[in-house]
């Protein structure tokens, strides 16, 4: 048998169940992914970013700890297959480091308060970005086939100092983000640790895997045009959510008419529990869309589990800040409410859809690129 | 070792060097501090800093917030007492007590009790606690 054939064959059974996995992952986590019960600030749903932008992170990490391992290796060995599998790890690492940054950014917003914060790690990643973006003007810039590689890999070995720096940030100075030992408290919990470190396996294998290709294109082996599509399962599964997603809905305003039905979308500013027997919970919530607020009563099952938590010597509902659709009707001058469903914040899905655009677009540049 | 390969290894090393000292020195120079750290400046300037919570009171318009830095140094965060509940999405009240900040504004640095005051702009809010809190899904 043809060993081309079966190589390629090999690539595009490994990357169809690799993406069938991210898929199935990435639907759980942003549908679904714990997160914790009570935060500081912002919707607690957005913490489901948690599940994309800290696995782009770290395999941006890894794809440049990869190529400049090979870099190291084309200065001291001179072997230009070497050079190769360094370009196109870089290709790789820079792409998952611009979505890291995006990622990173709209969940600031949420989480943080603001999108461009200059939190150290931030700033960081922003500037390896743009050291690496660099490396491609250098590459491209000499013509000379001889000194080209040469200079390219030193440079890309010089760039590499921005990852350690962008890592240990957060550890020397003051910052937003939190260090490992912090997010380990929170990774450990059982319902946690089922999820996080298997999209963190299947995100760092996709990745070396679409790498690889890069690489194996590089060296003038042919891949077959089609390994766009197993990518684009990744960009329909991260729309799939957006039905349950508060993008546009927390500025309604709700005519309080006696006895009318009523369904609008907020935030829980204020939450009460005023009484709970063995199969059913009375609950009190102030919700805010648009600018007005609105008292509601609520009576059944809790949405959400555990009912409270407690935060150092406080106890607090676990209601409070989630971003709701309420459905009930007016009654009392107060809605009571029939049902309450608890939305994804919208950063979300939108980090999800960035992710899955990245790993298409790195399929696309492995087509597109000239051995 | 060729000298080739040796001269590649140090031009590598003294551009790592130059990316680093320019990387970091634009990092620094977005203002991220501690609280405490306000003491090395003498003139009103833009900052950004992080501290604890320790103490507020309401006062007219405004809300001021103590916030005190890892080394002890205090500053009062004046802020607006509406741009507090928009960001914040909850009165203030006992549970702001201990919570860490992040606070970019204007700082007048002042003898006395405190550091200084600072005319917040814009209030952030680190993740650190986040994470220490029971999950749910």
């Amino acid at each position: 048998m043809n060993l081309r054939l079966v190589t390629s064959f090999l690539i595009i059974v490994l990357i169809v169940v690799f993406v069938l996995l991210d898929a199935f992952t990435l639907y759980i986590a942003i549908t679904r992914g714990p997160v914790p019960a009570y935060v500081e600030l912002g919707a607690p749903t957005a913490y489901r970013n948690l599940y994309v932008h800290v696995q782009l992170g770290i395999t941006t990490y890894i794809l440049l700890t990869i190529a400049l391992i090979a870099a190291l290796g084309y200065i001291v060995f001179r072997h230009r297959v070497l050079e190769r599998f360094a370009h196109a790890f870089i290709i790789a690492g820079f792409l998952y480091g611009v979505a890291a940054w995006v990622t990173g950014s709209v969940w600031a917003g949420e989480s943080w308060g603001g999108y461009w914060t200059w939190d150290p790690r931030q700033t960081g990643i922003l500037f390896m970005v743009l050291v690496y973006a660099v490396y491609f003007v250098v590459r491209r810039s000499i013509r000379d086939p001889d000194v080209a590689p040469r200079i390219s890999m030193v440079y890309a070995v010089a760039a590499y100092v921005t990852i350690p720096l962008s890592f240990i940030l957060p550890y020397v100075m003051p910052s937003l983000h939190p260090t490992v030992s912090e997010t380990r408290v929170f990774v450990g919990a059982p319902i946690v640790i089922m999820l996080f470190p298997l999209r963190m396996l299947v995100v760092i294998a996709l990745s070396i895997l679409l790498a690889l290709t890069l690489y194996l294109r590089l060296i003038g082996k042919p891949i077959p045009r089609y390994i766009v599509l197993p990518p684009l399962i990744l960009v329909l599964v991260s729309l799939i959510p957006l039905t349950s997603t508060a993008f546009f809905m927390t500025k309604q305003t709700v005519d309080l008419v006696e006895g009318a039905s009523v369904e609008f979308t907020g935030i829980v500013v204020d939450a009460k529990l005023i009484s709970e027997t063995q199969d059913s919970y009375v609950f009190s919530l102030d919700i805010k869309s648009g600018d007005k607020i609105y008292n509601v009563k609520y009576t059944g099952e809790p949405p959400i589990n555990p009912i409270k938590v407690m935060v150092g010597d406080r106890e607090v509902l676990s209601l409070l800040s989630h971003l709701v659709t309420i459905k009930g009707i007016v009654s009392g001058g107060l809605i009571e409410a029939k049902s309450i469903e608890v939305l994804t914040h919208w950063s979300v899905p939108f980090n999800a859809l960035v992710y899955a655009l990245t790993v298409l677009t790195l399929s696309y540049i492995v087509l597109r690129l000239k051995p | 070792m060729k000298s080739k390969t040796l001269a590649s290894l140090a031009l590598a090393c003294v551009l790592g060097v130059v990316i680093l000292v320019v990387s970091y020195s634009a990092i620094t120079l977005g203002g991220f501090m501690d609280v405490s750290d306000l003491i090395n400046i003498r003139d009103a300037r833009m900052v950004t800093v992080k501290g604890f919570i320790i103490g507020y009171s309401i006062d007219g318009d405004n809300l001021n917030i103590v916030v005190e830095g890892e080394k002890g140094g205090r500053v009062l965060a004046v802020v607006s007492y509406e741009k507090f509940i928009t960001k914040h999405k909850r009165v203030p009240g006992e549970w702001i007590i201990g919570q860490s900040i992040a606070i970019r504004g204007v700082y007048q640095p002042q003898d006395g009790e405190y550091l200084g005051v600072i005319r917040v702009l814009e209030i952030l809010v680190p993740c650190h606690e986040s994470y220490k809190v029971t999950p749910t899904g």
